[in-house]
């Protein structure tokens, strides 16, 4: 018997009361399991088996496979379905997740991420273009994908008034420098998004998302967080592309 | 301790006994929040 707190972010029904969850844990990655009876109305793990539901789940391993013995629910991120654009933002950070995240790769530090952002998005104390900067750039900084943000490549000048970064090379050149830069695909920002990005990369998690910017700021800081995962994960999500033509309807 | 802090030390242990004090706590803040209720013309 296997016993693993996870977050449920994909489900998928198999006939009319199974079903297989796709589960993010700690220490195991993201892990499917067959959860039988979990579909049907009243069945024991309905409630812990459903999407975006932080659960303990006791599992048994056969072959490859996991199936579900029981679980029990610690926190339902039920407020996420308070609104479209919550609950499509959850499921586009729920597509980024099932794309990175192997089995057998412990993800302890992701999974505070994941738990933090989903608490933040649900209780709405911060603002979602906020949440949707610090959990795209933070992840890609736990899964390998840190950027260089310390100093200018060039002359290592720390806090430039204007930058150019890039999200392909992963660093940025001051003003000065920004001239005998080679590739010239580079954002223009200003030290305050700078500050901001330093902050969600390096920043403990217990800080992480205390920080404030102005709006136009976040607006920059979000379109290069972005950029920055589609650029290295190599992909476009479908979810975010929902999540933008929902977010213009609220508008 | 604020719910914000326990809330902080559940998503690092992930534990069961982390979120009830979270959830304690939490539940109590809501309840002092909330506005008294208005009585129904009984005094």
């Amino acid at each position: 018997m296997i016993i693993q707190e996870g977050i449920v972010l994909r489900e998928r029904l198999v006939g009319e009361h199974d079903k297989f969850i796709d589960v993010l844990t700690k220490n195991s990655g993201i892990i499917e399991i067959t959860a039988k009876g979990a579909g049907k109305i009243g069945g024991k793990s309905r409630s812990s088996a459903q999407l975006f539901a932080y659960s303990k789940f006791c599992m048994n391993k056969r072959g490859e496979r996991f199936y579900l013995n029981s679980a029990e629910p610690i926190h339902i991120f039920y407020g996420l379905r308070d609104s479209l654009q919550k609950i499509a933002l959850a499921s586009y950070f729920s597509e980024v997740l099932t794309y990175c995240i192997d089995e057998d790769c412990g993800s302890e530090d992701v999974m505070r991420l994941v738990l933090n952002t989903f608490h933040y998005l649900e209780n709405g104390k911060r603002d979602a273009e906020m949440l949707k900067a610090i959990f795209e750039l933070r992840l890609m900084a736990e899964i390998g994908f840190m950027p260089d943000i310390v100093g200018c490549r060039m002359c290592g000048v720390y806090e430039p008034e204007t930058l150019y970064f890039s999200e392909k090379s992963s660093c940025f050149y001051c003003e000065d420098c920004f001239g005998d830069a080679v590739d010239k695909d580079y954002t223009k920002i200003k030290l305050p998004v700078l500050s901001a990005l330093r902050h969600i990369v390096l920043a403990d998690f217990n800080r992480l998302f205390n920080f404030r910017i102005s709006d136009s700021a976040m607006l920059a800081l979000s379109a290069i967080t972005e950029n920055y995962l589609i650029e290295h994960l190599e992909r476009h999500f479908k979810t975010l592309n929902y999540y933008k033509d929902i977010r213009k309807i609220y508008e | 301790m604020s719910d914000e802090t326990l809330w902080v030390k559940f998503t690092q242990s992930g534990t069961v006994e982390d979120y009830l004090r979270y959830k304690e706590k939490s539940d109590d803040n809501t309840r002092r929040n909330r506005p008294e209720r208005t009585s129904c013309g009984r005094t």
